[in-house]
């Protein structure tokens, strides 16, 4: 794998931190201004993104030259990038039901797979449990709390 | 302004009164819950419920926001002890002792003296801090923008330093908290900063987002990698200590309030790391270090106490200056500054009423957790049994409750997803989290204050040099990165690996 140990990964999240850096740094040149001002609105953002690049760079270098005993990172297996990817875009769907469906019902939908995905206890006691937890939900934030969270066809 | 006794009486009068004093013992509980639970700690917890208390007047707001933290750090002995689950890292020491007691059947006299170390050091400490705060209010009084700017300034190279082996990447996290920070409008001319022309970008990312991805979603992610662990469950019979634990634990009860206290006045030094100092303290003036790890009740004690007393220790430098000095400070300043109150010199002069009923309700609060602690213990330990894939979806849950409900924007929960991916890699890469939460939170006030500074200056960055107290915080702040950067770059600090931070 790519970043196994602490050295590949510092180089390349060193390297990746200096394009972010370089880019910013860029954005950092187009920000307009006024004259006259003491702190051109441009400014900390053009040092913060220099110190990030040159930093950036620097963790490049220092990955490059450690020479120490090798660190392995404490990545997950296969098993354990496979649920976080799918935990990851469980949550991506919700987030993007979220609107259409209304809060309480795509929140339902995101517990019941979430928790069987994780869990596999058995259907009907999930199916309960998030139920119980969207209409708690419901009732202490929307209702009680009167947050406006989107409300799907048919009203909660 | 200097301490007053009926500024303190009054404080306890506010806290006294049903509301307050409903909402101090919610956060207790609460507090108690995130500290018991594994996954969710006490920053993320206040992230989430704090664009959710606006519905309700700042001083029960802020009572109960500090009641959860104070409360985290009571709950996370509990499962330390009985199951060796350490809900906060600050409960990492209390578990290397206290599992062992439990194994030695003495896990009850281990509960009872982390419950009467922590009520006695955050108790001591709340001394410390109520007639610190004011005094060191006064001084800030004298403040200026440029005071201010350095004091912030040295804060960040402090925590910066603090990162151990990973300085470099202390570093980076904070240039990066301070660069997303600057997204949006500028503060001043109202000119667009790092949008890259996206109309959701000009609104400024939010911090609350950021942490609840840091550290909420972050943490979930790192969970579910992981399958559900075996338990191994201890009975508890008895939680009376003996007169002997007592007698062992007290010295440290007392040594862990001082340095917990005095260490948590430091930016930088959160519970996850004055509680590992207090430990090896108590270890080194100990007449029996073999039993250290072994099942030391002393080792529990200091660990306990060492924990509370940093906790209210933080709150010296967020009342009298308004800077916090971990994450979980930095996002109840951001909850102070959601109320539109300032933390600081002034908040003493203007506020009064909150600052004094915050301080009264958290005395109110150690007696709240005792009782809620002692006899209920085996409550809890059932509670840290809730299995994973239960918690794990309702935490996400209260994320995105939480992050959408600052400003009803979807675009702060992709936000905080966003940041829950990257919090995942940063712990990961060893990455410490800590400065990118204080760089997030204070950099408002950083570059207002420098502002001004240029302002009095007309423009000269000498100004930082020639006033003294200035001079001497950037001086500071100066020493510490550059010892920081020589030992990384001497090759003692070489080792790449940083420790893990809250």
């Amino acid at each position: 794998m790519l970043m196994r140990t602490q050295r590949a990964a510092d180089m390349v999240s060193g390297a990746l931190l200096a394009g972010l850096g370089l880019l910013s740094l860029v954005a950092s040149l187009n920000i307009a201004g006024v004259t006259g001002e003491h702190l051109h609105p441009r400014t900390l953002p053009y040092l913060l993104s220099l110190v990030i690049f040159v930093t950036g760079l620097a963790l490049l270098l220092s990955g490059w030259r450690y020479r120490g005993e090798a660190k392995i990172i404490d990545w997950p297996g296969r098993e354990g990038w496979k649920r976080i990817l799918i935990s990851l875009a469980s949550i991506v769907v919700y987030l993007l039901l979220l609107e259409p469906l209304g809060f309480t019902l795509s929140s339902f939908l995101l517990l019941v797979f979430l928790t069987w995905y994780l869990g596999r206890y058995h259907i009907i006691f999930i199916i309960l449990l998030g139920l119980a937890t969207a209409v708690v939900i419901y009732f202490l934030f929307i209702q009680f709390l009167g947050l406006t969270f989107p409300v799907g066809p048919l009203g909660w | 302004m200097s301490f007053s006794w009926s500024y303190l009486l009054h404080g306890f009068y506010l806290a006294f009164t049903p509301l307050n004093l409903l909402y101090a013992l919610i956060g207790s509980v609460v507090g108690t819950l995130v500290g018991v639970l594994p996954g969710i700690g006490p920053t993320s917890a206040i992230a989430i419920l704090l664009p959710l208390t606006t519905v309700l007047p700042p001083i029960p707001a802020i009572i109960m926001m500090a009641a959860i933290y104070y409360g985290a750090m009571y709950g996370g002995s509990t499962t330390a002890i009985v199951v060796n689950i350490p809900g906060e890292a600050s409960s990492v020491p209390t578990a290397m002792d206290g599992y062992q007691l439990a194994r030695q059947g003495r896990g009850g006299p281990a509960l009872g003296v982390a419950a009467i170390s922590s009520f006695v050091a955050g108790t001591l400490s709340l001394v410390g801090l109520t007639f610190f705060a004011p005094l060191l209010a006064n001084v800030a009084l004298a403040f200026g923008p440029p005071e201010y700017f350095a004091l912030m300034f040295m804060a960040l190279s402090l925590v910066i330093s603090l990162s151990g082996r990973a300085l470099l990447k202390g570093l980076i996290a904070t240039a990066l908290g301070l660069l997303v920070a600057m997204i949006g409008l500028d503060p001043l001319t109202g000119e667009a900063r790092l949008t890259f022309g996206t109309v959701s970008l000009m609104a400024g990312v939010n911090f609350i987002s950021v942490i609840i991805g840091l550290f909420a979603i972050g943490e979930v992610l790192v969970n579910v990698e992981r399958a559900v662990a075996s338990i191994y469950e201890n009975k508890i019979r008895d939680w009376l200590p003996t007169k002997e634990d007592l007698k062992q634990s007290w010295g440290a009860m007392l040594r862990s309030s001082v340095i917990g206290f005095f260490l948590g006045l430091l930016p930088g030094c959160s519970p996850a790391v004055t509680t590992f100092i207090a430990y090896d303290a108590e270890k080194k003036v100990s007449k029996r270090p073999h039993l250290f790890g072994h099942g030391a009740i002393e080792g529990v004690a200091a660990a306990e106490g060492a924990n509370n007393a940093t906790c209210s220790g933080g709150f010296v430098p967020l009342f009298s200056f308004g800077i916090p000095s971990g994450p979980a400070l930095a996002v109840l300043l951001g909850g102070f500054m959601m109320y539109g109150l300032q933390p600081g010199p002034m908040l003493f002069k203007e506020n009064p009423d909150l600052v004094w009923a915050v301080i009264a309700s958290m005395y109110l609060g150690n007696v709240i957790l005792l009782v809620l602690n002692l006899p209920l213990v085996g409550l809890w330990a059932r509670i840290a049994l809730i299995p994973f894939p239960i918690l794990g979806p309702m935490i996400i849950l209260f994320s995105v409750i939480g992050a959408y409900s600052v400003r009803f924007l979807m675009f702060d929960v992709w936000v905080a997803l966003i940041f829950g991916v990257l919090g995942y890699l940063m712990r990961k890469l060893g990455f410490p989290l800590a400065p990118m939460v204080l760089a997030t939170v204070l950099a408002q006030m950083l570059e207002t204050s420098l502002k001004q500074s240029l302002v009095l200056s007309n423009g000269s960055p000498l100004i930082f040099f020639t006033r003294p107290i200035a001079a001497v915080f950037m001086l500071l702040a100066v020493v510490m990165i550059a010892w920081g950067l020589w030992l990384q770059f001497s090759g003692r600090g070489a080792e790449l690996a940083a420790d893990d931070s809250d």
